[in-house]
């Protein structure tokens, strides 16, 4: 199923993206400590969190997206990835771009900012391009390649509208359109790249990993279209500082998710594998986290439930719905590339160790829930704006973040 | 011991994956399917080991593969 053997060789692309991305996700971890007071005070909006959120979404986040796109965009549509030579070229450009960029962010320096934003927007436009062009050379498009084209032009929106609040920093310029773009900005990155991108690629990958077949495939191909109005009323919204319209546009945004819900719990009921493994069953609970963000947010913004309760529950998107399925699907990506590319020579030909042999089945499990029930207390110390709570959740996070580091590069040993 | 065989040549993921699951469910223990693909199935050997089955494969000349499974 996927097209690696002599024909296509394995690349080793991936792997420096999305282990350069797991050292991230430890490092992220070590920084949420510093960024705990900020919590409790309500002031959400400063260096220590700026440079968490951007560790957690361009570090972390966007790493792994990008090394999963380069591996996955063959197989999910078939086509050989434009230039590999660019792909390298864009990771250290990129990579040397977000080192600067949390620099910049820590110690507030904006010329660093700027300099070093100019840089991580290179390597992200390079990525878009190498993909565009990868998608571009498919005879016919499919929802799912209409799915992560609509992402990566949302990623474009994100970093163009990123870089000028980055500018912005240096010298203010923006004035009152300030604040509509950074919701915007965070909009369009969150909702419009990273949870359209792992739309699309649930759609082939949860009947990949389930062994499902005959499925209906009307809802994701009616989605995308009310997706983009969702969007663009939502932004709307926010230009017109109308809190109305903003809900409004949540609204449909929600209804979106539910529908991906249905066709993911469609695909999960038409499955031959009966039992499905730990890694895959937490992708399938980080979209039921996601869910209760997607209900919430409105309501929260409707009755003014104030700023707390919206900053937890936008925590919870991120690291619930977000991050969470991506350490699923790592547990699942990581030792098939490495099984694949050490073994496709000999496998079925001599004994050679099975797939299962490379995974921690018992170590992901404990660091699984570890991270699930970290991430609850960490939620509901916001809420309470409880200290203890937020650093003893934390310290559990940052535990199972260790086990999962580990964990990803004991299957290089193997 | 019966044998089977099927030829998943010419067709696109995740069909040859299912159509040898599926023929594989019909059969009984210890009977032989003989499948050919157009590429190295790596998705469907953890299945093949997971379910206890074995496997042999043999790349033919023109580049396809062929795999013996054993249920």
């Amino acid at each position: 199923m996927f097209p690696t053997a002599s024909n296509t060789p394995i690349s080793k692309l991936p792997f420096y993206f999305l282990l350069t991305g797991v050292v991230a996700f430890l490092l992220l971890n070590v920084i949420l400590y510093l960024g705990i007071p900020s919590f409790i005070d309500g002031n959400v909006r400063g260096p220590v969190l700026w440079t968490a959120a951007h560790l957690t979404l361009l570090g972390w986040v966007m790493m792994v997206a990008m090394g999963a796109m380069y591996q996955l965009v063959p197989v999910a549509l078939q086509v050989p990835i434009y230039s590999e030579k660019l792909g390298y070229f864009q990771f250290f450009i990129y990579t040397i771009g977000i080192l600067g960029l949390l620099h910049g962010f820590f110690w507030f320096q904006p010329t660093v900012l700027v300099t070093f934003g100019v840089l991580t927007v290179i390597g992200v436009l390079l990525f878009i391009f190498n993909m565009m062009k990868t998608i571009a050379t498919m005879p016919k498009q499919t929802y799912i390649s209409q799915f992560i084209l609509s992402a990566l032009i949302y990623l474009f929106i994100t970093i163009s509208i990123g870089i000028t609040l980055a500018a912005n920093f240096h010298s203010a310029f923006l004035g009152g359109i300030y604040q509509s773009l950074f919701y915007t900005h965070i909009l369009t990155g969150v909702f419009g790249w990273f949870t359209l991108l792992i739309f699309g690629f649930s759609f082939k990958m949860v009947p990949m990993f389930s062994l499902s077949h005959g499925f209906g495939e009307d809802l994701p191909k009616r989605m995308l279209p009310s997706t983009h109005i969702g969007m663009a009323i939502t932004i709307l919204g926010f230009f017109l500082s109308s809190t109305i319209i903003i809900i409004l546009g949540m609204i449909v945004l929600a209804l979106n998710y539910i529908l991906f819900l249905f066709h993911v719990k469609d695909i999960l009921q038409k499955r031959l594998k009966k039992k499905l493994d730990v890694g895959f069953t937490t992708a399938i609970i980080a979209v039921l986290f996601g869910l209760i963000p997607m209900l919430l947010l409105p309501l929260a913004l409707g009755f003014d439930l104030g700023n707390r309760v919206v900053v937890a529950l936008v925590y919870l998107f991120l690291f619930g719905w977000i991050s969470y399925s991506i350490m699923g699907y790592m547990y699942k990506i990581v030792p098939f590339l490495w099984w694949t590319k050490k073994y496709s020579d000999v496998i079925g030909k001599t004994n050679v160790p099975q797939l299962k042999d490379l995974m921690n089945e018992k170590l992901a499990k404990i660091i699984f829930i570890t991270t699930a029930i970290g991430l609850i207390g960490f939620l509901i110390g916001i809420l309470a704006s409880l200290s203890i709570l937020l650093y003893l959740s934390q310290t559990l996070l940052l535990v199972a973040a260790i086990l999962f580091t580990y964990m990803v590069f004991d299957v290089f040993r193997k | 011991m019966a044998e089977y065989s099927l030829n998943n040549r010419g067709l696109t993921p995740p069909q040859p994956m299912i159509r040898t699951l599926e023929k594989l469910d019909e059969m009984q223990k210890g009977d032989r399917l003989t499948i050919n693909n157009d590429r190295q199935p790596m998705f469907l050997y953890p299945e093949l080991d997971e379910r206890g089955y074995s496997y042999e494969t043999t790349q033919l000349p023109d580049g396809s593969y062929q795999i013996i499974i054993t249920k």
